[in-house]
């Protein structure tokens, strides 16, 4: 069952993309999500796509792969879009059935949600799929260093999250394993009524939460064995290295961002 | 039940269709016969585990077949002949105590047959029959599983599978972590409850003692499938083919082997009582020298 | 012979628990020394390793650690004398890559960054880690990741090397190799290395030049390998494994043979047979 989960998974790769500096990657996509609400016309938005198309191609990872994390998301699309055709009202009536009244300005207001939506999902796909979890967790350390002075644990945090990162895969293979020998013993998940499904879940969450403590208890003892005490003396392996390609990146971004507030005026 | 096991051709991919796509098992065909105890070796990651997983239908190979019993499991057998099947199996899985969740002993004992639709009753019955024969005395019954040792907790998630009253009970790697003294209250348990009932057992294991000491039939997993099956003394006696494999040879095996060396021959020796006597024979002067 | 460990009248009991998990223990344990504790399970003997560099505090009794006491103030310099390979690889795995790990106990106690790459290098170089410095504990084997906690705790430069069941959880593959890189490493050192191994792998045991006996959490037995090895049944009542050859001994005599009382090892054995036999 958590086999099928693509969206946000890292794959492994060598492309100029998967070499930017997490903090490179974790500011454009936030910054993508602002900037593309620039966007106001058909050439906007052919240039907001062609730019994530681009830098989809050069993750060299293949479309394919971004529109299969697009699937699980469908559904959330899809009422959005629906939601958009539905209440704006105004414009040229196309539809008028019973309470249902659809007009030009819904349809044109569903297709910018839907592709906006679409562009922001893609992009930040780029992210995660070309990022590694633990990449990011620094990413993020170093861009909130700022806050330590606000008295915002950063260096804690961060290691908090590295280590629920790590430990992902170990709780999945458990979940797994203890799925399995439950449904040995008769247990059926995802059969039958809401009730008895939710209820199938219980011989699974128990043994996960009590051996997830387990685990908590025991690595814990191993952190402190190692000498963890927290606190600000401890010094740090892995340093971010920014690098010429990554001011690269951030340059062409701006002539984008630039190009696009152009185009408001173009039509 | 009749409980004859045939794998036919089975292959299996993980994640297929995927980036993430990764072949478990192929072109494996063997048999586990039936009231037999089988033992399944191979090195970790040689898709024993993969296989057991297919004789309980938790997956489903996506190519070829397994028989067991009338019951036929192909890529499109349905989830509720699964069930129907399952019934009449037990699963004892790596550190089983992970399994745990009920608030009493007898209640997780009783979660299997109930789920298998015994009344009440039949289960509590079950339950107390089966926490017998793992040795747990009555006065546990009513506490948390949490509270108990490593050792019981493991024991009673074992009761947990035995009062199923499986036709076929498949162990992996039943006995890892415990110390030595409850591996060998595990495996006693194990081969009484296999000649007591007549059931067919399947035995995942590294240790090739057990293998020698308990086994009718062994059946060796390697990069994905059967690589070979037979007796033990079979399997047993290509020793260069078994290093290859990096498997390891039971230590009476590998005792008279050493006598070889010296000159000393004996005769298909797998455990202990084997090589005691033909040593003994020899030390008494009764046969002659090779 | 200096002594690197003392324990002197230690008792531990566990919070909310009747009986203490380890009574009135008094050893000690040299420098240079590898010792086995050996017992089954719940004997008490993992309570034993994590009072050795205070992850617990003894109720009474006095634990001293290359002369420095164990007690709350000393503890962050016990811990970097002592360094601890527990029985979970997956448990004791802090870093999301292995060179990531091997680091977590250098950033812990500052040390500078430079330095750090230098030593996680040579400490992945001495368990035969190195290809897999990026890899991440998810990707390797039980045996892999218990060596990269050898490197870990290698990289800290510790006196004493405490493996608490480190070896119960591996494939008879990974045990051997993980022994093997014990002596490797005990063969390099020599006395700047003494060994604690918590276990009941007989393997294991053997290859210590002391073997303890914990049993109900009292230290009933110690003495060399072979002394402890030949009493089969006293083995047998603690609960522990006795060695193949000790087995055979006892079926020979089962059958008549006056064999030697003496423990005799694999080897040993062969060759007595050996010479029994051709003497006949």
């Amino acid at each position: 069952m958590f086999s099928n989960m693509i969206i946000g998974r890292y794959m492994p790769g060598d492309s100029w993309i998967h070499r930017l500096d997490a903090r490179t990657k974790l500011v454009l996509s936030t910054a993508f999500i602002f900037v593309v609400f620039f966007a106001n016309n058909v050439i906007g938005y052919a240039l907001a796509g062609a730019f994530t198309l681009l830098a989809i191609t050069m993750t060299g990872l293949g479309v394919g792969v971004f529109l299969r994390g697009l699937r699980p998301l469908v559904l959330l699309m899809f009422i959005t879009t629906l939601l958009q055709l539905f209440f704006v009202q105004t414009g040229d009536v196309l539809v008028h059935w019973a309470f249902i009244k659809i007009t030009t300005d819904g349809v044109i207001n569903s297709v910018i949600v839907f592709v906006r939506f679409m562009l922001i999902i893609m992009f930040s796909t780029i992210l995660t799929l070309t990022t590694q979890p633990l990449a990011v967790a620094d990413g993020m350390e170093s861009l909130l260093k700022p806050f330590k002075k606000f008295g915002l644990p950063v260096s804690e945090l961060a290691l908090m999250l590295s280590i629920a990162l790590r430990f992902v895969p170990t709780l999945m293979d458990e979940a797994q394993s203890i799925m399995n020998a439950q449904r040995a013993r008769g247990v059926r998940f995802n059969e039958g009524s809401l009730m008895a499904r939710i209820k199938s879940f219980v011989p699974l969450l128990i043994p996960l939460f009590v051996n997830a403590i387990k685990r908590a208890i025991e690595l814990g003892d191993a952190m402190e064995a190692r000498g963890y005490r927290g606190g600000d003396q401890r010094t740090k392996y892995r340093v971010l290295t920014w690098h010429t390609r990554d001011t690269i990146a951030i340059i062409a971004f701006v002539i984008f961002t630039v190009a696009l507030i152009a185009t408001r005026w173009m039509m | 039940m009749v409980m004859a096991i045939n794998f036919d051709q089975v292959g299996f991919t993980y994640q297929p269709n995927t980036p993430f796509a990764t072949p478990g098992l192929h072109d494996v065909s063997f048999e586990i016969p039936e009231g037999k105890f089988t033992a399944v070796i191979g090195h970790t990651g040689s898709g024993k585990s993969t296989m057991v997983q297919h004789l309980d239908g938790l997956v489903l190979p996506t190519t070829g077949k397994v028989t067991m019993g009338d019951q036929v499991v192909t890529a499109e057998t349905k989830l509720k002949e699964l069930n129907e099947m399952r019934a009449h199996i037990g699963l004892v899985f790596q550190f089983p105590e992970a399994q745990l969740f009920e608030q009493t002993v007898l209640k997780d004992v009783m979660f299997g047959p109930k789920n298998f639709g015994a009344s009440e009753e039949d289960a509590q019955a079950a339950a107390e029959a089966a926490l017998k024969k793992v040795a747990i005395s009555p006065d546990l019954y009513e506490r948390s599983p949490f509270e108990l040792s490593g050792g019981q907790m493991r024991r009673v998630a074992i009761a947990g599978v035995i009062a199923m009253e499986p036709d076929l009970l498949i162990l992996d790697e039943p006995t890892a972590g415990l110390d030595p003294q409850g591996q060998r209250e595990l495996m006693t348990l194990f081969t009484d409850l296999q000649k007591e009932r007549h059931i067919t057992v399947v035995l995942i294991t590294h240790q090739m003692e057990y293998v020698a000491q308990y086994a009718d039939h062994v059946v060796v997993f390697e990069h994905g499938t059967v690589v070979k099956s037979g007796s033990p003394t079979t399997i047993f006696a290509d020793e260069e083919w078994l290093h290859e494999k990096q498997l390891d040879v039971p230590a009476a095996k590998q005792f008279a082997d050493a006598l070889a060396e010296k000159g000393i021959q004996l005769h298909n020796v797998l455990d202990i009582d084997q090589l005691a006597d033909q040593l003994a024979a020899r030390l008494n002067g009764e046969v002659d020298h090779v | 012979m200096t002594p690197i460990i003392s324990l002197s009248h230690v008792t531990y009991a566990y919070p909310n628990s009747d009986a203490p998990a380890l009574r009135d223990l008094s050893l000690t344990i040299n420098k240079g020394e590898w010792v086995a504790i050996i017992g089954h399970n719940g004997s008490g003997k993992s309570t034993f390793a994590k009072l050795l560099n205070y992850l617990l505090a003894p109720d009474e009794g006095e634990i001293t650690v290359n002369d420095v006491i164990a007690t709350e103030e000393n503890m962050w310099t016990i811990r970097d004398m002592v360094g601890m390979v527990f029985q979970n690889p997956d448990n004791q795995f802090v870093g999301a890559t292995v060179a990531d790990d091997v680091a977590f106990g250098m950033e812990n106690r500052g040390v500078p960054r430079d330095e750090m790459i230098s030593r996680v290098d040579a400490a992945l170089e001495e368990v035969q880690m190195m290809p897999f410095a990026d890899r991440e504990p998810a990707r390797l084997s039980g045996g892999q990741k218990q060596r990269v906690a050898i490197a870990s705790v290698l990289a800290l430069q510790p006196k004493i090397l405490i493996l608490d069941e480190a070896t119960a959880m591996l494939d008879p593959t990974g045990r051997r190799e993980m022994i093997a890189l014990v002596h490797e490493l005990k063969a390099r050192m020599g006395n700047d290395l003494t060994v604690i191994s918590i276990t009941h792998d007989i393997d294991e045991a053997a290859s210590a030049d002391r073997v303890m006996v914990i049993n109900d959490g009292e230290l009933v037995e110690t003495g060399l390998p072979a002394e402890i090895f030949a009493n089969a049944d006293q083995l047998r009542r603690f609960g522990l494994a006795v060695p193949f050859a000790e087995q055979l001994k006892e079926q020979l005599r089962l059958r008549g043979i006056d064999v030697p009382n003496e423990y005799l090892t694999t080897e040993g054995l062969v060759t007595w047979l050996w010479q029994s036999i051709s003497t006949k």
